[in-house]
């Protein structure tokens, strides 16, 4: 019973500490009530399938750029990465012999850790402004995805799609449960660990940060690592959902990416903010992206739709913050 | 850079326009080596051609980028130039003013929303544009019904593709342009204050400059030039078109105003980016007479950036650097991020 107290107490104490976050939620919740209310169809399995299926890519490449705008940064490298992973995944996977997963999963993820730590690099010794230093890597990297596959196109075999589109009863596919495990990854990452810390103490102040101790530039190296990761796991799932590769298939998800993380109320200024609130973020954008489509909205409307629900959303997390 | 034209007593914007300037002609001189033809006057007045529809653009991003912001609405406006304007004109030249005219109104309604918001809420000015981008697209989906129709007047073709004593009308145009522009931004007080605001916001706003109107008008501003490059464009090629290359805008206007020597801070100068324009034109017609395909171009605009904005901050200290690939000391633990 007093357990029970204590219990209640944190989590009224969590509540009240993030009360912006709890309000997120909030409108994630009366989103979600009042679609499967007026829209009959959208409580239906199918549907559901649809929105996690849609949901994972976006979410995991939000949850790596959380991390570079916690430390003021931002990586507008993102989308060319996760082309980069669908290009090889459908280029490299064959058909014929099962054991090309293997080969493909390690190729993917050393060429992000590569990418995000020539980043890193550039960004921190060079000190290049992140914006800029990522928009030019993000040119280098969709340069070399057009290399690979100039066009739309390869394959996906089931065996590397089953791992991803499967569906637990039918409804939960597996991308939306790697999605989850890595949020509370990457949460216990930010909040549990030395490194954590550091990221946000840079992003708090990293003149102070320097004095502190810090090996700034490490943490940076990392911070961008993790993020061109992070990518490349989205691009994984993305060639997954598509079942083939694009070379530009990923640049959509870069400012989306930036938008999910800002709607959730992690800003430029750094040093706050994380992944829990990413995923407010995610859920907003890819809810409101299916409930346009249920309604029937014309995709002409959409995009003007879209453009004011992010402008909206990130002034109301940003006014509250001030 | 050891250059005897280039000494300590310049300031850095003539070395910025002087290294640009050999930058250009190295160039040049490369494609030469290459392709001897390229190098007739005809062909480098092409070249110069081609580079103003992203001159243009690039200046007005400029502009916003001097401020601290960025402008990612850019390339969609002239997108949605084009498709109104061939729509609109339907190839009869009583109606180019007109249509010239509305077009600019809208894209200073645009830019200056941008602006607004930008101003008067903590919006980042990435978000905003970019939300505006996506809005513009809409609109112009919807004002086309999806298929573009139309052709533009003969007379903003003949400043898209005709010559006038052997120039082309383009570079007229764009030449009158940017002394209109350089004359705004060095010798106007409205024009200086995209320096100031970019350079210290708290000792601007002390110094008693409105932000939130000059904000609104420089953003406004980029967004009529935005409006300007896709008549341009509109003008060369002729009829309405989804694929006029938007998007490629978007990028290489920012390209081109960091390759001019513009910064986030209020240090640069808007007319640098034209030379920008330049080299990134230059090399992508370079790359495209050697037959490298999109992935040459993508990967150099990639490689010219970060050398060129890397030699402009001035800031990497070439001892470390060197510390760094020889081994020694604690920085390569730094390099291998362990």
């Amino acid at each position: 019973m007093l357990q029970n107290n204590q219990e209640k107490n944190k989590l009224k104490i969590l509540l009240t500490k993030n009360k912006d976050l709890s309000y997120l939620y909030l409108i994630v919740v009366m989103i979600i009530a009042g679609a499967s209310i007026f829209i009959p169809s959208f409580s239906r399995g199918q549907n559901i399938t649809n929105l996690f299926n849609q949901m994972a890519p976006m979410g995991i490449v939000a949850l790596g750029q959380t991390f570079a705008i916690i430390t003021t940064g931002i990586d507008l490298s993102v989308g060319s990465v996760m082309s980069l992973a669908t290009v090889i995944t459908a280029t490299q996977l064959d058909p014929a012999n099962p054991m090309s997963v293997f080969i493909v999963y390690p190729l993917v993820i050393g060429v992000s850790l590569i990418i995000g730590s020539v980043n890193g690099f550039i960004i921190s010794k060079f000190n290049l402004e992140p914006l800029i230093a990522t928009l030019a890597t993000g040119s280098i990297i969709n340069g070399i995805s057009l290399l690979i596959l100039s066009h739309p196109g390869g394959f996906c075999p089931r065996m590397f799609t089953n791992a991803w589109l499967t569906e637990l009863g039918g409804i939960v596919p597996l991308s939306i449960i790697y999605f989850f495990i890595l949020i509370l990854v990457t949460y216990f990452i930010l909040n549990h660990t030395r490194f954590g810390r550091r990221v946000y103490a840079i992003g708090g102040d990293e003149e102070k940060a320097k004095i502190a101790g810090i090996n700034v530039d490490k943490v940076k190296i990392k911070v961008y690592m993790a993020s061109s990761l992070l990518a490349g796991i989205a691009g994984l799932a993305l060639a997954a959902r598509m079942r083939s590769g694009d070379p530009v298939s990923g640049s959509t998800f870069t400012l989306y990416s930036v938008a999910a993380v800002l709607i959730g109320g992690t800003t430029f200024s750094g040093g706050k903010g994380g992944v829990i609130r990413t995923f407010a973020g995610v859920l907003i954008l890819s809810l409101v992206s299916i409930i346009l489509n249920l309604i029937g909205v014309s995709p002409f409307y959409q995009n003007v739709m879209t453009g004011l629900i992010i402008v909206l959303a990130v002034i109301n997390s940003s006014l509250r913050k001030g | 850079m050891n250059l005897p034209i280039i000494n300590k007593s310049m300031s850095r914007n003539a070395k910025v326009f002087i290294s640009l300037l050999l930058v250009v002609v190295v160039l040049f001189a490369i494609s030469g080596i290459f392709n001897p033809r390229s190098l007739s006057p005809n062909h480098i007045l092409e070249v110069v051609r081609q580079s103003a529809p992203l001159g243009i653009t690039a200046m007005g991003q400029s502009a916003v980028i001097l401020t601290g912001g960025i402008d990612l609405s850019v390339g969609e406006i002239i997108t949605m130039t084009n498709i109104i304007s061939a729509d609109m004109m339907k190839g009869r030249n009583l109606r180019t003013v007109p249509v010239v005219l509305l077009l600019l109104l809208i894209g200073a309604l645009i830019g200056g929303m941008n602006g607004f918001m930008i101003a008067t809420t903590n919006i980042p000015p990435m978000v905003m544009t970019f939300a505006m981008s996506s809005m513009v697209k809409g609109g112009y989906l919807l004002y086309s019904g999806g298929a573009p129709r139309g052709r533009v007047s003969p007379i903003l073709r003949y400043i898209g593709t005709e010559r006038f004593l052997g120039i082309p009308v383009t570079i007229i145009v764009y030449a009158l342009l940017i002394v209109a522009v350089l004359y705004y931004f060095q010798k106007t007080k409205w024009g200086r204050s995209a320096y100031f605001i970019g350079n210290n916001p708290v000792a601007a706003e002390y110094a008693g400059i409105p932000k939130t109107y000059r904000l609104i008008m420089i953003y406004a501003f980029s967004a009529m030039m935005a409006v300007i490059a896709g008549l341009i464009l509109s003008g060369y090629i002729g009829i309405g078109n989804f694929d006029v290359g938007g998007d490629s805008y978007m990028l290489n206007s920012i390209a081109s105003s960091v390759v001019g020597g513009n910064t986030f801070n209020g240090i640069g100068n808007v007319g640098g980016a034209a030379i920008g324009a330049l080299i990134i034109t230059v090399i992508e017609s370079v790359m495209t007479s050697l037959g490298v395909a999109e992935t040459g171009k993508l990967v150099m605009r990639g490689i010219i950036i970060i050398t060129m904005v890397t030699l402009y901050m001035g800031s990497i200290d070439l001892g470390k650097v060197k510390k760094l690939f020889s081994g020694e000391g604690g920085s390569l633990e730094d390099a291998r991020g362990n």
